[in-house]
């Protein structure tokens, strides 16, 4: 595998995380202010 | 060439950083902003839906104030009134808040009014859920008469709200319908207290601190609440006057409430008494549970779609002629 196709896996990869992340930390952030479980029900 | 590697190799990082800041940011933003449901529930206003009638009054207070929305089809003989009173834990909120609910209902052809009422702050230390719900009462007459002006002869009404504004429209359909000079037909609403036990609202750590349960729900009854009364029927009865569910007979106008297991703010568990004394009166309502959200309700998509479309089939039912 050259280097630049480790370079997309990686960036592809830390795309995923941040949006899982993202999500989870405004659901985290609500469920905080507002009551709520971090999973179940909606897409994170 | 070592130094270029490094270069290379740093400049990565940083575009890895950047890539996963950006989708953070921006996954946080869509899922607060995009609800492809929503749309369902909303209209684009225009001048062909109706005609908004702002800042109408219905008596002396500073809040004493009503939005009329009415459709822009004038011919019927009659129609439903919706009134949506807004939410804001009795402190804070204004009318304008719910426009976009306030416009999908008049987009259905029903008149709909937008409320305030005297919010508790400095400004109105004494304003109590009680003093709230009595304006709320007093509000009625002068909307029903404002859109008769306006050519809109109702003839039928629905309550709703959410939060605080779910507790008041609940207080006037179970307790003040008898005095609506039009029929009550049906109440919506959503997360609002209907219930008011130490024991319930333990979120707060009320049921192990007495003072602050007496002190707080004297507040919102607007009438002193002594430590040693909770929890005997002198509580109750100082309570009665904001307890909706206390109010629910057999007579009671079909409801459809929603709230969220995980809620701190209206606690869950203040809302089980409404739901058995619904389903001890044999009243007709849908009493919907959100098992992953909070006062916000959330976490739960599918059960905001099903509470929405139970409200069209009430309003379809209720309030069509």
């Amino acid at each position: 595998m050259t280097l630049m196709k480790k370079r997309i896996i990686i960036v592809v990869i830390v795309a995923i995380a941040g949006v899982i992340l993202g999500r989870l930390a405004l659901r985290a952030f609500l469920n905080l202010m507002v009551g709520g479980s971090l999973f179940g029900g909606n897409f994170l | 060439m070592i130094r270029e590697k490094k270069t290379g190799k740093g400049l990565f990082v940083f575009l890895c950083i950047i890539i996963f800041f950006i989708s953070f940011v921006g996954s946080m933003v869509f899922k607060a902003a995009y609800k492809p449901w929503a749309k369902d529930y909303a209209v684009v206003w225009t001048d062909e839906i109706g005609k908004i009638y702002t800042d109408l009054s219905y008596g002396e207070g500073e809040a004493h104030k009503f939005d009329l929305y009415v459709p822009a089809d004038d011919t019927k003989e009659s129609y439903g009134l919706v009134v949506y009173l807004h939410a804001g834990g009795f402190t804070t909120g204004d009318k304008a808040d719910d426009k976009e609910m306030l416009q999908w209902l008049c987009s259905k052809g029903y008149v709909a009014a937008g409320t305030n009422y005297s919010l508790k702050n400095e400004e109105n230390p004494t304003a109590s859920v009680y003093s709230q719900s009595e304006e709320i009462k007093a509000s009625i007459p002068f909307v029903v008469e404002e859109a008769g002006k306006l050519g809109y002869q109702v003839d039928r009404m629905a309550i709703s709200g959410g939060s605080a504004g779910g507790c008041l429209a609940l207080l006037y359909a179970y307790r003040d319908a008898d005095t609506s000079p039009v029929p009550v037909k049906m109440v919506f609403e959503a997360v609002g207290p209907a219930s008011f036990y130490a024991e319930d609202w333990a979120t707060y750590g009320l049921d192990k601190s007495p003072e602050a349960a007496a002190g707080l729900f004297g507040i919102m009854a607007g009438k002193e609440i002594k430590p040693e009364m909770l929890g005997t029927p002198e509580y109750e009865d100082a309570v009665k006057d904001i307890s909706a569910y206390m109010w629910v007979n057999e007579n009671t106008v079909p409801t459809v409430c929603a709230y969220g297991v995980y809620d701190k703010v209206c606690p869950f568990d203040s809302s089980k008494h409404l739901k058995k004394a619904l389903e001890e009166n044999n009243v007709i309502h849908d009493y919907i549970e959100f098992p992953h959200s909070g006062h916000a309700l959330q976490n739960d998509d599918k059960c905001y779609i099903r509470y929405m479309d139970k409200v069209v089939e009430y309003l379809d039912t209720y309030m069509m002629q």
